[in-house]
């Protein structure tokens, strides 16, 4: 006999499947209105989305520039005593590389816009559907997929993307910083010839590759907590963090994923 | 379209009240008046008749589209030329009161700079805004409000419009100074050969028999026709009466 426990878990999984679907079909939806062809809303929806790169990316960039400098000095600040140790000096490139490039790279610039404008997008879209805004925009033949859903995904994946870049750079800048002023004695033009030899193309593809993915799952999770769920009982703040919740789960899954995709290309 | 065939047409729809059916037609530059207690379901029957809501049963034929199939949220066409006013004028918090009136046109991206412009002008106009509008949103008095609305509505040159009590909640004069403004528009579209007809409901229909070409009372699931062009002139005394009491002896 199915005891109460086991059964708890039975709809907890057939729940969970239930999300799972009907994220997909969301984002089902989202590529159908993507590839449809018509010039309706195109214009108006680049505006949207070039506000979403601006608030998404542009106005994160000073912290991410910060952090970005600070973290590439502890990463090389704390393995300066390791490398020294079994003389591996030259390894400084691929320590970055492997660490920063594969890995930090485009998980700290997610998790920056997953926490600034991740919650930020499900309590907009949640308030607008609450408000009666959606149906008014439906009333006037205005598609919300288009109109609210497909900028939000192309400028907070383009603004994920864009950052990752950023902080790839000033995290290579603030390793160099601390090694020119510590005892490394290491030469500019050595430091980031180190880097660039351990960089290969691979690297940069799936960096990309990755910080797309990322920003999709941001952009596509939040917009789907704010929009789709209308079960009565839920409430603002409980959707909104069980949106930055899945989506961060979302992250690290796609995060092992490249990591199998790595150890295969390897 | 053929003027000789309606712009709406409904058969034998119902509004969930058992055993009763509704049919009506609406034709191009007709203005039509429905009537109704609270209740009587006028807010589910427009947003049936305008292709929101599935009808539970029979046909619903909109500028030539049949519903419910393919409800109008899916059919952009329905959508570019058909207006609805809802009872609360809902507006996108983030967009100036100009660019809520604009949004049906940015959003269809069909007419230059100047033409929308042009378009702007001539609806705030008709809904008696001023053409500079540099309220917040947040600070305007309801009863622009609601002219906000019926310009939002009007700005893609609807050939049908579909009122669910625009007027709700002002004071008498300035629910009759709406439903004026709204017969000016549809007599000056009348005028200018490019007819739009209206459906609009209200409970109160004091203000509007005296231009309506055609007066239904929605009661109990059923739609009675009251007065039509032939004999609603002269009559407006009478049938705001017999409103008044029918309400009163429900």
């Amino acid at each position: 006999m199915l005891s109460v426990k086991r059964f708890r878990m039975v709809v907890s999984l057939a729940r969970a499947l239930g999300y799972l679907l009907d994220l997909l079909a969301f984002y089902a939806l989202a590529a159908r209105t993507f590839f449809q062809f018509g010039r309706s809303g195109r214009r108006l929806g680049a505006d949207e989305r070039n506000h979403q790169i601006f608030e998404a990316g542009v106005q994160a960039l000073p912290l991410l520039i910060i952090v970005a400098v600070l973290l590439g000095g502890i990463i090389l600040g704390q393995a300066i005593d390791q490398l020294k140790l079994i003389g591996a000096g030259e390894s400084i490139g691929n320590l970055l590389v492997v660490i920063v490039i594969r890995e930090l790279g485009p998980l700290i610039p997610a998790l920056l816009v997953l926490g600034r404008s991740g919650t930020a997008t499900t309590l907009t879209l949640f308030n607008m559907r609450l408000n009666g805004e959606i149906n008014a925009l439906e009333s006037m033949g205005i598609d919300p997929m288009r109109f609210l859903v497909l900028p939000r995904l192309e400028g907070i994946t383009t603004a994920v993307v864009g950052l990752a870049i950023f902080f790839n750079l000033f995290v290579i800048l603030g390793a160099y910083l601390i090694s020119a002023l510590t005892d490394m004695n290491v030469q500019s033009h050595t430091f980031f010839n180190r880097v660039a030899d351990a960089i290969r193309w691979p690297d940069l593809i799936l960096l990309y590759l990755k910080a797309n993915l990322f920003g999709l799952i941001i952009s596509g999770v939040c917009c789907y907590h704010g929009l789709a769920i209308r079960r009565p009982g839920h409430d603002l703040y409980g959707m909104a963090r069980s949106g930055m919740m899945n989506a961060f789960l979302g992250i690290f899954l796609i995060d092992i994923v490249f990591v199998f995709i790595y150890f295969y290309i390897h | 379209m053929n003027p000789s065939e309606p712009i709406l047409a409904l058969d034998d729809i119902s509004l969930g009240q058992p055993n009763t059916q509704i049919s009506l037609r609406v034709f191009a530059s007709e203005f039509v008046v429905l009537a109704g207690p609270a209740g009587a379901k006028k807010s589910l029957f427009l947003l049936t008749a305008a292709g929101f809501r599935e009808a539970r049963q029979g046909r619903v034929r909109l500028l030539n589209t049949e519903l419910p199939e393919h409800l109008a949220a899916d059919h952009p066409s329905i959508r570019l030329k058909t207006g609805f006013v809802f009872q609360e004028p809902i507006f996108i918090h983030n967009r100036s009161m100009l660019e809520n009136i604009r949004l049906p046109l940015l959003y269809d991206d069909l007419l230059g700079a100047e033409e929308l412009d042009l378009r702007t002008r001539e609806v705030l106009q008709a809904a008696g805004l001023p053409a500079e509008l540099d309220t917040a949103l947040d600070d305007v008095p309801p009863l622009d409000r609601r002219k906000l609305a019926l310009a939002r509505a009007w700005i893609r040159e609807p050939a049908m419009v579909f009122y669910d009590e625009p007027a709700m909640g002002l004071d008498p004069a300035a629910q009759k100074k709406i439903y004026r403004t709204i017969h000016a528009y549809h007599e000056k579209r009348k005028h200018d050969g490019r007819a739009c007809a209206a459906l609009l409901a209200c409970n109160d229909p004091r203000w509007v028999l005296e231009f309506a070409d055609r007066y239904l009372v929605l009661s109990a699931g059923t739609l009675t026709s009251k007065a039509d062009q032939t004999n609603i002139r002269g009559r407006q005394s009478a049938l705001e009466k017999e409103f008044i009491d029918s309400i009163q002896s429900i």
